[in-house]
């Protein structure tokens, strides 16, 4: 009798380890948080016309190179434009061209570029999206 | 004569003005949302990257946008997202080309709201499908913002959702755009 009930009681102890394992790797991954470029090396350090210049020449081979890889971007801002989550979308490039590099950045950037103008010399460092007119970069941080 | 030479120097002045006047229009900067409302979690999603041209004399408007510029509020769903969903690396792109049917009401030169019925082909997961929605168009200051809001069939493009996860994710989807044009320099 003794033997069985210390026996169950292994058991109930053992499914609720069980249990608090999996809800707390279930919690984890919930949870997890989203991929930083903070802290991390850029897989590629490029100036903003050489990053559009790869994609307008080729879409396909920029985005086998570039895509979800970590870049560090210079150049000069033709755009800052807020969105309405309170986080803003910077523009680099060349005025006098159609394209640029276009870097959503984290919300916790916004302070930061409070006194930044057009035409300042920045440099970013994010996520590669991909390409439309302008090559798309998210999760960017600013001059980190 | 010299009443001749007037009228030749404002024919000609106005047919300079319709010349140059200004049909495209293009923005960068514009916002996609969709919104999913499900039993068991609300699922809310934005870009802010969204690219959207604007002829107004043609009444052409495209619209194009990366998957992969999606926000989530949870990573977890961005993967999914992305990986299960949409095959964001083998569909980077959704994409709506139409055009205004309705294009004699609405004055694009004087300030004002009219209500805009658009028909065009919607790309998503690289299954197309025509649409008929409304948009609002408003006209302030020589600016045009277009909104619209519209729902989606998942099924429709061909996006698959495991059993386990339908209570999760709703069958339709909300699609909100808001489009803030800038003259187009080309």
């Amino acid at each position: 009798m003794m033997f069985k009930s210390k026996n169950s009681r292994m058991l109930l102890g053992s499914l609720l380890l069980v249990f608090l394992g999996l809800a707390f790797a279930f919690g984890y991954m919930y949870y997890k948080p989203h991929p930083k470029a903070s802290g991390k090396p850029a897989d590629f350090i490029v100036t903003a016309q050489e990053f559009l210049k790869s994609y307008t020449e080729d879409e396909a081979a920029a985005d086998a190179k570039y895509l979800d890889k970590i870049i560090e971007v210079k150049g000069l801002i033709k755009q800052i434009s807020p969105a309405d989550d309170g986080s803003m979308t910077i523009t680099l490039g060349d005025k006098s061209e159609i394209g640029g590099v276009s870097a959503a950045l984290l919300q916790t950037e916004t302070e930061k570029i409070k006194n930044l103008k057009v035409g300042d010399k920045v440099t970013i460092k994010g996520f590669c999206s991909g390409y439309l007119m302008d090559v798309i970069m998210v999760k960017c941080m600013i001059n980190e | 004569m010299k009443k001749h030479a007037i009228f030749c120097l404002l024919y000609l002045i106005s047919g300079f003005l319709h010349l140059t006047a200004q049909t495209q229009f293009i923005t960068r900067n514009g916002k996609a949302t969709f919104f999913s409302r499900a039993p068991l979690e609300n699922i809310e999603a934005s870009n802010q990257q969204v690219l959207s041209i604007l002829d107004t004399q043609k009444g052409e408007i495209a619209v194009s946008m990366l998957m992969k510029a999606f926000k989530f509020e949870k990573a977890l769903m961005e993967e999914h997202f992305n990986e299960n969903y949409v095959e964001s690396a083998k569909y980077p792109k959704a994409s709506f080309k139409g055009v205004i049917k309705n294009l004699n009401a609405i004055n694009f030169t004087k300030d004002g709201k009219y209500t805009a019925n658009v028909q065009g082909e919607i790309n998503i997961h690289g299954k197309s499908k025509l649409i008929t929605t409304t948009g609002t168009v408003t006209i302030k200051e020589h600016k045009i913002t277009i909104d619209s809001k519209f729902n989606l069939t998942v099924k429709d493009f061909e996006i698959k959702i495991p059993k386990l996860l339908i209570d999760n994710i709703a069958e339709t989807v909300e699609v909100t755009l808001h489009l803030a044009y800038e003259p187009h320099k080309p």
